[in-house]
């Protein structure tokens, strides 16, 4: 059908146009720190994303995503003797996690909202408390050296050609994320956040599309710490932390949950934020804290309140399908 | 005898000590609307909970085209044919109007939504919609957030989900609660106009006006204390001495 | 069987401080239905109170006590501000909303408190008449302990009477149970809200002055001391202060066990519990049911 391959090609542009448009002004224009520093914002944004397929899409905040990146991470430093090739490593890495994130899933299933957020912080915990202990996993240190394995066979540990290999992977993530949100399944999920009661009495059900989205929020979590591991030459125990998980709830209110491309505001602008706010002070949590004080009470829908003001004008005034124009 | 198309055989529910429903039965049949009628506290609404499947009726059995249902959770018997209204209009705030009526579309269609359709740009989805909403007289609330919706224009939208979702059997909660004169004849008409477009619609309603009752239902339940005390055309059941007692009080005479 | 002795009595002292804090808690909890990440960051601001009004020295038993005393007030008052500040704004959202605000305004106490003292730790002495050991069937057993156990059962009985026979006791329950029949009935549940605030960081102060002696004061602590609360109100029952007894009683004298025989698995062990408990029995030991908490 013409109409279901134009759709498919307005996907895929937009989101190209999206990632790749600014990715090659950046590695044109920064520094080497700088693209260092870029490079870890990408993967945070793939983190980001996949993670606001919970908390923005499914409207369920788990305080527990980062045990799902560390997975990742660890997965792929488990590895490293191996000498695998990143297409198999990072697929490894994915399965992890998504294990985890379903066993974890059904385990949480039942919970909603407020327990929710605490049966996922306990477990979170659990999961980083085992590995801190273990001697075989690193305890407090953490494995390393973690190589950057060969994509399509070619070296790339060099930084500006890992960049590269990060925002490939990002393209094809946000690709396949934007496709699923402009689906009837990423409609449900909007309405599951909506009316979880409203939903039920439609006959949807509920709870397919809870552990569904917590395992797709977990997998690609794995995705971005195994991206991570072979960024920062490690895999350590931080990667699993709380903070980590507070923290990434923080980027996808920062940049407006409800919006699609909000998770990778929010990151470009936190991970930024911090790197700054980490060379001028020792308190960088006290900036942090306070900004999501900010957000939270002032602003619920993050960054996304200036897009809006900025592009309001712009916009046409044709039938409004895309959820990204109706949030509150 | 038409065949029941929903059937209540001695259905009780108690909550703890509370006796809400006691040993109710009833029926209803295709193209049929049945009025369901008492004071407060009679039972009306955990009836319609056990119906839907958010209750599980202590005894008794529930009925839906010849399958027994009872005991089934409120997803698999909406998924059978049943759709329901609430008292409070509940939908989906964020969405447009369309795209509440989309989620029923969606729900109808597939058990779980599709992760590779393209919703979002897909002109047929669009159209059946857009129907719906005419059907139910929200034509041109088609794009608007569904939180900025009145409570009449909810009500109407809840309709036109169910609709949406291919119920065979509605259950309208209440539908003209807190609405004035006019939403609540607009919300009359509609619901009548439909009965002449899906004539094998089954409609259960209960409602305080009683010229709702009238306009609409062809029989009348009336509950009290958790028990049918009088069926029967409307007509019948408005001067049943029953009837008068049970909202009055005792008979003055 | 001296160990036996040992490892309950440091298990009971462990319990009291737990207790103190989670009872805070679990009390912010009932009446706001929402979990309170600042609490931690209340805890070590009566940790840090204690020392700097104490220089760190050792003293008297009756100047301890004041200090202490004088902190948790303090702290209280923080708490109180805390309240107006953030929670009272945050007060028609939903429930996982305010957590996030509780987080963030954690973040921000422990950056001052950072900031105010330094990333380095601090000690406090222990105090004269209360340092040293006492001897127990056989078992060697700390002084302190004994004082913490007993200052925690004298808390326990306080708080019982205020909920159970003063009016703030009262409305408080109203308030938790429903607030808005609560505000119908004329309960001025904002301040009754913000009374809960004072209370509990009352408690919080307590418990981290008390505390000081115990442990390296750093702005860690605050971390450390809201997941360790967290847990004793979650396994007792998200709002419920018999609860918030009988798990820091549990967790007290669990890990006490844990310390004294198997010292490797105490805080994995600790985690393995909540979760089991949370999966078994979603709402805690004593817990409210399902529509509290949603």
């Amino acid at each position: 059908m013409t109409v279901t391959r134009a759709a498919w090609l307005r996907q895929a542009v937009e989101v190209c146009l999206v990632v790749l448009l600014p990715a090659a002004i950046i590695s044109a224009i920064a520094t080497d720190l700088g693209i260092y520093v870029w490079t870890t914002v990408v993967i945070y944004i793939i983190f980001a994303m996949g993670t606001n397929v919970l908390v923005g899409w499914s409207g369920a905040t788990s305080f527990g995503q980062a045990a799902y990146f560390g997975t990742g991470a660890y997965a792929v430093a488990l590895l490293r003797e191996r000498e695998l090739p990143n297409e198999v490593l990072l697929v490894l890495a994915v399965l992890a996690s998504a294990v985890v994130a379903l066993t974890l899933g059904i385990l949480t299933l039942r919970a909603v909202g407020l327990r929710f957020g605490i049966i996922t912080l306990v477990f979170g915990q659990l999961i980083y408390l085992v590995v801190f202990r273990n001697d075989g996993l690193g305890s407090e240190t953490g494995l390393y050296p973690v190589a950057r394995s060969t994509v399509l066979g070619q070296d790339v540990s060099d930084q500006r050609t890992f960049f590269w290999v990060v925002v490939s992977v990002l393209t094809i993530v946000a690709f396949v994320l934007r496709r699923m949100y402009q689906s009837s399944f990423g409609l449900t999920l909007a309405a599951m956040r909506d009316d979880p009661l409203r939903t039920v009495a439609l006959g949807l059900p509920i709870r397919w599309l809870r552990l569904i989205s917590f395992v797709l929020a977990g997998a690609v979590a794995g995705l971005a710490g195994g991206l991570f591991a072979q960024q920062q030459g490690s895999a350590s125990p931080s990667m699993l932390s709380f903070a980590l998980s507070g923290h990434i709830i923080l980027i996808c209110l920062l940049g407006g949950r409800f919006r699609f491309w909000g998770a990778a505001a929010g990151a470009i602008v936190f991970t930024w934020a911090e790197y700054h706010l980490r060379s001028l002070t020792d308190a960088t949590d006290l900036y942090l804290g306070a900004l999501l004080l900010v957000i939270v009470i002032a602003m619920p829908d993050g960054l996304a309140k200036l897009w809006d003001l900025t592009t309001v004008a712009l916009r046409s005034r044709s039938r409004t399908s895309d959820r990204d124009e109706v949030s509150v | 005898m038409t065949t029941a198309v929903l059937e209540a055989t001695s259905v009780s529910k108690s909550f703890g000590q509370v006796h809400a429903l006691s040993d109710v039965s009833l029926q209803i049949a295709a193209g049929e609307t049945l009025g369901v009628i008492g004071p407060n506290g009679a039972g009306k609404s955990t009836l319609f909970g056990v119906l839907a499947g958010e209750h599980r009726a202590s005894s008794g059995s529930v009925v839906l085209h010849g399958r027994d249902i009872t005991g089934w959770n409120a997803s698999r018997v909406a998924r059978s044919g049943l759709g329901r209204t609430f008292q409070v209009p509940r939908v989906f705030t964020r969405l447009t109007a369309a795209q509440n009526v989309e989620v029923a579309l969606v729900a109808a269609r597939h058990r779980l939504g599709r992760m590779t359709d393209n919703l979002t740009h897909d002109r047929a989805m669009e159209s059946a919609a857009a129907a719906l909403l005419d059907r139910v007289g929200l034509a041109s609330a088609a794009g608007i957030e569904a939180a900025h919706l009145g409570q009449g224009d909810r009500k109407l939208l809840e309709l036109a989900m169910a609709l949406g979702r291919g119920a065979h059997v509605l259950l309208l909660d209440e539908p003209t609660a807190g609405m004035g004169r006019g939403e609540a004849r607009r919300l009359v008409e509609v619901v009548q106009d439909l009965r002449t477009v899906q004539p094998e619609l089954a409609v259960l309603v209960t409602a305080h006006h009683m010229e709702v009752i009238l306009a609409l239902a062809d029989r009348v339940v009336l509950l009290a204390d958790g028990a049918v005390r009088v069926v029967g055309t409307p007509q019948d059941v408005a001067e049943h001495p029953e009837t008068r007692r049970i909202y009055l009080g005792e008979d003055l005479l | 069987m001296d160990q036996l002795i040992e490892a309950v009595v440091s298990g009971l002292a462990l319990a009291a401080p737990l207790f103190l804090g989670a009872s805070g808690l679990a009390m912010i909890f009932g009446v706001m239905h929402t979990f309170d990440f600042s609490y931690g960051a209340l805890f070590m601001y009566g940790a840090y109170l204690v020392v700097t009004i104490l220089d760190g020295e050792a003293v008297g038993v009756l100047v301890f006590g004041a200090a202490v005393i004088g902190a948790a007030l303090v702290v209280g008052a923080v708490a109180g501000f805390n309240e107006w500040l953030v929670f009272r704004r945050l007060a028609g959202r939903e429930h996982i909303t305010t957590m996030l605000g509780s987080f963030a305004l954690l973040l921000v106490l422990t950056g001052i408190a950072a900031t105010i003292w330094g990333p380095a730790g601090r000690t406090q002495a222990q105090t004269r008449q209360l340092d040293g050991s006492v001897t127990i069937g056989g078992a060697q057993v700390a002084t302190y302990d004994l004082a913490l156990i007993g200052v925690g059962a004298v808390v326990g009985v306080g708080m019982y009477v205020l909920m159970t026979r003063t009016r703030f006791g009262l409305e408080m329950r109203a308030v938790a149970h429903d607030r808005s029949t609560a505000s119908a009935l004329g309960v001025r549940s904002t301040a009754v809200g913000a009374g809960v605030f004072v209370v509990g960081g009352m408690l919080a102060g307590l418990a981290g002055g008390l505390s000081a002696p115990l442990y390296a004061i750093t702005p860690e602590l605050a971390a450390a001391f809201i997941l360790q609360s967290f847990i004793v109100v979650v396994i007792g029952g998200l709002g419920s202060i018999p609860g918030a007894v009988v798990a820091s009683l549990l967790l007290g004298t669990v890990n006490g066990f844990l310390v004294v025989f198997l010292p490797e698995f105490s805080d994995f062990g600790i985690y393995a519990v909540t979760a089991l408990v949370l999966l078994v029995r979603p709402q805690g030991l004593f817990g409210l049911s399902e529509k509290v908490a949603a």
